[in-house]
Order: structure tokens, then C-alpha cells, then sequence
């Protein structure tokens, strides 16, 4: 099996699998987010343009029909500049795992003093791990500073699947100071997975910090690109209040059959850590079928981890087989890893309870595989033993 | 006479090199592919959630390939995903929650199904999450690892 030091630093992100767009690399985002009031203190940083001025160039879409020319970026010539790449070079012969919080702190400083500098510097690195994880690092300050020309910089150096985390970045946090402008440049995209890299981190970004407002654009992308955006959408609209984002997601997958519904089960997951009491209440009131069985399943994992007796009650009352199936399982199987002893003298009677045929197999199956010694006793216990597979 | 045992003895070899050919083992694990938190986007809660999606190269055989039921879901493959952070050696399940099924009858397929996680990041702070999945058949896929960082201006 491939070793975790294969892809140590860079993520992988197969973006095509949830998009189903294509496939691509990414690297790692990290890095030091500047904001756009701690950037304009910054020495030689360019002014920051008004939201007002940038609102009047997104509205005439400048941003897409003229991106900053190669004259927007001059070579690296100040002293600051020149020291800033010297430091760069010798933090780029290390190994990027262990440079990180370094060149974070770096690019922030030279994104800076002179974003077009850094920008040289990062766009004459050999694609891969490290221009990627600069190119972020860039971004994330340059954005606070002048979104038109990060993002100009990041379109313009878009190239089969690279730059995307800078992209990411450029898109939320151009987000944080005028959502709609990033909106505006982001519909100005190439229709490809670049301009899905842009909404998804947009979407996250605008649904936390105005959940209402990025709900409203998402009904402006096509059907498809709503089921793309919408699982980031709702964690986003869940950081402050899950239980509306929980409510939201309802209404959202009645008016949109694109839009999955086991993100029902990801918003349970993301809600469950704060509130699993209300939870809980909600799930009770949701009404039956896919919706509440995909919610459920994940409820019945969470609640797993904490009391895998109580989450099996959960699990045998889903109404669907296979949810019913992997929620059984794995409450049982985390029963075992918490208290073995429990479990053995409780499995008589869940085997007892557990009257399909294939849920049985399954269990077996899982039993087996963790612990091969448990065939024996599987044998005794069942009233008609099934070999176990394996 | 002898050529028509011929050619039939051929078809008869072709069909069982054919079906040797369908139970080739799978040796292949899912691949693992985060959504969220988006690409090049900074954490801003104190709460972070990890979320995504797995694929495998085989699906096994669904209730929806043989019963074609509307809305019916599985898990397309995928047994397990799992993350551990830098520094540890145990790995913990994700939440899994099986994919939506899309189509009918023979032409049914499975959607891929969703995974999420969750854990804290002090302001400012970043951790290093590995991500893998395991299959039906007990492949193990390409594990990914992603830096996770909290702005320091954030709530």
C-alpha cells in the first residue's frame, strides 16, 4: 500500500470524483490569512482599493475582460524584494513539510511589501508541491490587499489544474471584505473545474459569514453546480447556527434533485460536536425517508462513539437496509474497541435481534475480520450459522 | 464438420478465458477526495469540519443494481474512511454516509458516498490530517494528507 510520505505534504485533491469534472493536484492550503485592515499597515503595500471601486469594476466586469497585464508585476527590484527571494530560495531547498509555517510567514510578509515580487518569485518555481503551497500562501495576503489583482494574477497563471489553491484562496478571501465582487469574477471563469474550485471556497466562505446571501446566489448556478457547492455552503451556514443551515438543507433538496442528500448526514456530522442534544430533537421531527435515513446513519456514527448501545437503537430503527446495515456494524464494532467484554455478553442478544438474513452476514463478516477468534463462538451462537466469508 | 468443432472449441476457450477474466481480484482502494474545507481556505471557527467524498473502482452489488428501488443508497464499495493526525499512529473512522443512488433498474448506479469529521484548532494554529479509505475487499487507497490552518482573525 502507498506510504503516507507519498503525499506528505501536497493534497491530493481528485476534485473530479466529487465534481465530476476532471481530475487534478493540489497542494496543501495553509498559511498565514492577513486581513485587509492588518495588510494596510504594511509598508509599500498598494492601496487597498475601496469595496465601492471594486463593486463599479466587478459590475462592468474589468476583472474578466482585462486582467492585469505582465506590466502589473515588476521584477523583484527593491532590496526588500531581493532580500525577501533570498530568504525564499534557502527555505525552498528544504523539504516543504517542514517549511511550512515558515513560508507562510514569509509570502505574507513579501505579499506585503511587494505582492508583485512575490508573485514573480512564486510563478518561476518548478510546478509543484512548493509553488503551490507559496502561490496560497500569496494569495491569502494578497487578496486582502487587492483581490483585482490577486485574482488577475491567479487567472492569468491557471494552468491545468495548478494554481487552484491559490485560486481557492483568492476566492474566499476576496469573500470575507465583498462576496459579490469574488461572486462576479468567479462567473467569469472558464467553465471548467476552476471555476467549481472558486464557488465551492466561496461558497463556504459567504454561507458562514452571511448565510442568507450565499443561499440566494447559489440559486443562481445551474442545478449542478448547486449539488458541487452545497455541502461547503452548509458547513459554512453551520458555523453559526446549524440548526438554520439543518433547516435550510430541507427546503434546499425539495427544490433541487442535484443536490446529494447524504449532505443531510454531513451537516449531522459537522452539528453533532456542538449539539448533539438538538440534534437529536431535529432528527426526531424530521419526517421519514432518504432525507432522515441519511441524517440518521450519521447520527447513529456520531452517537457511536460515545455510547454504541444507545447508537444501535438508532441504527436497527433506519429504514433502509444498507444504511441500516453500515450503522448496525459499526456501532458493534465500536462497541468492541471500547469494551470487548460488554459487547461479548450483548452479542447473544443483538445476534437474536437481528433477523435479516444479510444485516447477520454482515455482522459476521465484521467480526470475523476484526478478530478471526470470534468465528468459534459465532458458531455456537447462531441458531443457523452462515460461514463467515473470510 | 471438423471445422465447426473447431470454432466452437475456440468460443468455448474465449467464453472461460472471458469469465477468468471477471474474477480478476480487486486490489485497488478508493480514492479519497476532501471538499471541505475548500482548497487554499483558511479554518475561522474553533470547530472545524472535514467533509468529502470516496469513490471505489468497483461497486459491489447493490440493492439498487438488482432491485432498482428509487432513492435507494449504499455504499458503492467503500467500507471505511479514515483519518489520523501527524504525530499519531491510530486511525479513526470517519461519519460515512452512504451516496444516493441515481438511475433505475440495470442502469442503476450507486452514488459515491460522503464522509465528515470533525475536530478543534486553536486560533492560528494548523494540523496535519491524513485521509485514506478502505473498500469491501480490504484495499486500502492512496492516502492524502492536507494542512488545515486557522486564521488568526477569526471568531
Amino acid at each position: 500500500m502507498p506510504e503516507e510520505n507519498r503525499t506528505s505534504q501536497a493534497l491530493t485533491f481528485v476534485v473530479a470524483a466529487a465534481l465530476g469534472i476532471g481530475s487534478m493536484v493540489f497542494v496543501a492550503h495553509s498559511c498565514k490569512k492577513v486581513t485587509v485592515e492588518e495588510s494596510a499597515d504594511a509598508v509599500m503595500a498598494p492601496a487597498p482599493e475601496t469595496i465601492a471601486s471594486r463593486k463599479a469594476k466587478a459590475a462592468s466586469g474589468s476583472e474578466q475582460k482585462k486582467p492585469s497585464g505582465p506590466a502589473a508585476f515588476k521584477k523583484p527590484t527593491s532590496s526588500a524584494s531581493a532580500a525577501f527571494a533570498t530568504q525564499a530560495n534557502a527555505l525552498a531547498k528544504r523539504p516543504l513539510e517542514e517549511i511550512s509555517d515558515q513560508l507562510d510567514e514569509l509570502m505574507a510578509q513579501w505579499a506585503s511589501e511587494d505582492p508583485a515580487g512575490a508573485a514573480d518569485w512564486v510563478k518561476q518555481l518548478t510546478p509543484g508541491d512548493l509553488r503551490e503551497a507559496a502561490a496560497v500562501s500569496l494569495c491569502q495576503t494578497w487578496a486582502g490587499i487587492n483581490p483585482p489583482a490577486a485574482a488577475a494574477w491567479v487567472a492569468q497563471n491557471l494552468d491545468k489544474g495548478m494554481l487552484q489553491g491559490a485560486l481557492g484562496a483568492v476566492s474566499s478571501v476576496w469573500a470575507h471584505a465583498d462576496p459579490a465582487a469574488a461572486a462576479n469574477w468567479i462567473a467569469g471563469l472558464p467553465e471548467s473545474t476552476d471555476r467549481t474550485v472558486g464557488e465551492v471556497a466561496l461558497a463556504q466562505t459567504w454561507g458562514e459569514i452571511n448565510p442568507a446571501a450565499a443561499a440566494a446566489w447559489m440559486k443562481t448556478l445551474s442545478p449542478e453546480s448547486q449539488g458541487n457547492v452545497v455541502q461547503s455552503l452548509v458547513i459554512g451556514m453551520a458555523a453559526s447556527d446549524p440548526a438554520a443551515a439543518a433547516a435550510w438543507l430541507q427546503g434546499a433538496v425539495k427544490e433541487n434533485n442535484k443536490i446529494p442528500l447524504e449532505t443531510a448526514g454531513v451537516i449531522v456530522g459537522s452539528w453533532v460536536a456542538s449539539d448533539a442534544g438538538a440534534v437529536s430533537r431535529w432528527l426526531n421531527a424530521l419526517p421519514e425517508g432518504p432525507f432522515y435515513e441519511a441524517a440518521a446513519t450519521a447520527f447513529s456514527q456520531a452517537a457511536a462513539e460515545k455510547s454504541p448501545a444507545d447508537a444501535l437503537v438508532w441504527a436497527r430503527s433506519l429504514g433502509n437496509p444498507a444504511n441500516r446495515e453500515l450503522a448496525v456494524v459499526n456501532a458493534m464494532e465500536l462497541w468492541i474497541d471500547k469494551d470487548r467484554k460488554g459487547f461479548v455478553e450483548a452479542l447473544p442478544k443483538q445476534l437474536e435481534a437481528t433477523t435479516d438474513p444479510a444485516l447477520r452476514k454482515a455482522i459476521y463478516d465484521m467480526l470475523y475480520r476484526k478478530d478471526p477468534d470470534f468465528r468459534d463462538s459465532l458458531l455456537n451462537l447462531a441458531e443457523t450459522p452462515d460461514t463467515p466469508t473470510r | 464438420m471438423k471445422s465447426l468443432l473447431l470454432a466452437l472449441s475456440l468460443l468455448f476457450l474465449t467464453a472461460i478465458d472471458r469469465s477468468f477474466a471477471a474474477v480478476e481480484p480487486d486490489i485497488v482502494g478508493p480514492t479519497v477526495t476532501v471538499v471541505n474545507p475548500a482548497i487554499g481556505v483558511l479554518a475561522t471557527t474553533e470547530l472545524v469540519v472535514v467533509s468529502g467524498t470516496a469513490k471505489d473502482n468497483k461497486q459491489a452489488p447493490t440493492a439498487v443494481a438488482t432491485g432498482a428501488t428509487a432513492n435507494t443508497v449504499n455504499l458503492a464499495g467503500v467500507r471505511s474512511v479514515q483519518y489520523r493526525f501527524a504525530g499519531q499512529k491510530s486511525w479513526r473512522k470517519a461519519i460515512i454516509i452512504p451516496g444516493t443512488a441515481s438511475g433505475s433498474g440495470a442502469t442503476a448506479t450507486a452514488g459515491d458516498p460522503s464522509w465528515v469529521f470533525t475536530f478543534k484548532l486553536a486560533k492560528g494554529a494548523n494540523k496535519r490530517v491524513s485521509i485514506r479509505s478502505t473498500d469491501n475487499e480490504g484495499n486500502i487507497g492512496d492516502i492524502i494528507t492536507i494542512r488545515i490552518k486557522r486564521s488568526r482573525a477569526s471568531s
